[in-house]
């Protein structure tokens, strides 16, 4: 790619239908260091739009870069939860899931495919099998707001136009609280921003660890090679066998969870009724993994609350 | 709302006394010129009053649904009831859309929930999903001042909210005014 200082406004023009017509060409490539690449090529680009004043090919460019960004990061993503760094996995899926509505509301490359559809279904399949169920909630009394695009104070009463979330000479509109007081904290199910999960808790002993469970994320990514691959899941009910729970007499709650007792529960049945997720793999699954896994269950402790069986289709 | 349970709808109607000289009185509107607004005012946002006990703060994006409304409706009166400089915006809990809240005269309630319903589309990530909550207040000539507080998906909000306002101003429900006069409405059987 040419720099883009050196560049004419119709070779630039170029150069970013070059950019749209690498990113439909490789939406399915799994390698991170390509959208790096074609991001930064992107980014240089924009600015040689808005040094130009270009607000057209600025405003597409934009969309083309966060277009790419979110590949990037849904790689990224991948990654992390391969390699186990879960948070880190789940923070950057939440960054793509903003990076989507904001696209979204700016449709500057309306005549491009890029399968933002797809990517966002993706998303959220992935999240789906987060243990994260309850997240920290800020309450806040703001002051002054002030626009990201313009710098003016905004107020109902101000002159300022411009829209948070819509995109102005290639830079999306936001606001920028001052004068903040934070009221509390709570915790809620349905979030506005998803990042502030409960991360650790303390034993008796003051030692901290993560409560979570995360093995449906690490059972659906170790048997995939690339995040394109396709795959559902679904969470279902399953007998457990009877042996995994041990310590539990009859007269004992049913670890089912029905809040009667074991004898009058589940210990008449073939077994315990726990959730199971059960995982199709567009793409058979290697041979050397399970096709089942049992999850949350140890020979000398009871049953965590999340614990479950994972099937994949070849079982 | 306990874990694992999630809203569909909910509204509620009630006859209240926050009618517009109520709101003309307030001890944080003490400029003589935006009293004399809200007095004169078709739409009229106003705060939640005593948020904790002491705060009277409007939910955030309140300024631009207000701009929004001064756009669409040209020639009206749009008003704050609060002076400047008191004006606080409130971000809150939970993944929800909170519409300020409004008054409004009877003949302009259509109209203003049309506008925030058509607001709220524009500014909602997932407007099949995302739940929405707005309180709107009608003030008749002849009858007492009525609120009606909605929460729910906002595909659902203007139907809901003229129904009830229909009904309490004891008006021909909306649906039931399109139908030709002197001809009775089709039954509707559920299966």
């Amino acid at each position: 790619m040419q720099h883009p200082e050196n560049a004419t406004n119709a070779s630039r023009t170029n150069e970013l239908q070059h950019v749209v017509q690498a990113i439909t060409a490789n939406l399915r490539n799994p390698d991170r260091s390509f959208w790096q690449k074609l991001e930064v090529d992107t980014q240089l680009l924009l600015q040689s739009f808005i040094e130009q004043s270009d607000e057209s090919d600025a405003n597409r460019a934009w969309f083309a870069s966060t277009v790419i960004n979110a590949y990037r990061s849904f790689c990224d993503a991948f990654g992390h939860m391969r390699s186990g760094k879960f948070y880190d996995a789940w923070c950057l899926l939440e960054r793509i899931e903003i990076a989507l509505d904001n696209l979204e509301r700016n449709s500057q490359l309306a005549g491009s495919d890029f399968k933002l559809e797809y990517l966002k279904q993706r998303v959220e399949a992935y999240q789906a099998l987060f243990p994260y169920k309850l997240f920290f909630s800020p309450e806040m009394i703001i002051r002054r707001h002030e626009c990201s695009i313009c710098h003016a104070d905004v107020t109902p009463w101000s002159d300022c136009t411009h829209e948070p979330g819509r995109v102005y000479m290639g830079q999306c509109c936001y606001r920028i609280a001052h004068d903040v007081e934070f009221l509390s904290i709570s915790l809620v199910t349905n979030p506005v921003q998803k990042y502030s999960v409960i991360r650790s808790v303390a034993d008796e002993k003051g030692n901290e660890y993560d409560p979570h469970n995360y093995s449906p994320v690490a059972f659906v990514v170790s048997r995939l090679t690339s995040p394109f691959d396709g795959w559902s899941a679904q969470w279902t009910q399953a007998y457990h066998p009877h042996a995994l729970f041990p310590g539990v007499t009859d007269g004992d709650p049913c670890p089912c969870g029905s809040g009667l007792t074991y004898s009058n529960c589940c210990r008449k049945r073939p077994g315990v009724i726990r959730p199971h997720l059960h995982v199709e793999f567009d793409n058979p699954p290697p041979d050397d993994l399970p096709n089942i896994e049992l999850s949350g269950y140890s020979a000398t402790q009871a049953p965590s609350p999340t614990s479950s069986n994972l099937s994949s289709n070849r079982d | 709302m306990a874990i694992g349970e999630k809203l569909l709808i909910s509204i509620e109607v009630a006859q209240t006394e926050h009618d517009r000289q109520y709101w003309v009185s307030r001890p944080y509107i003490t400029d003589q010129d935006i009293r004399g607004i809200v007095h004169a005012a078709d739409v009229l946002l106003f705060p939640w009053e005593k948020f904790r006990d002491q705060h009277d703060l409007f939910p955030q994006g309140a300024g631009d649904f207000f701009k929004y409304l001064e756009q669409k409706l040209p020639g009206k009166v749009v008003a704050i009831a609060i002076d400047r400089d008191k004006y606080k915006e409130i971000t809150l809990h939970a993944h929800e859309f909170r519409l300020p809240s409004v008054l409004v005269k009877e003949t302009f309630v259509a109209i203003v929930v049309s506008l925030a319903v058509h607001f709220l589309t524009q500014q909602l990530a997932d407007p099949g999903n995302d739940i929405v909550q707005f309180e709107i207040l009608v003030e008749s000539p002849s009858r007492p001042c009525i609120a009606v507080k909605y929460k729910g998906p906002v595909d659902q909000l203007s139907e809901r909210i003229l129904t009830e306002v229909d009904k309490c101003l004891g008006r021909p429900t909306s649906k039931n005014a399109n139908a030709t006069p002197g001809k009775r409405n089709k039954r509707i059987t559920h299966k």
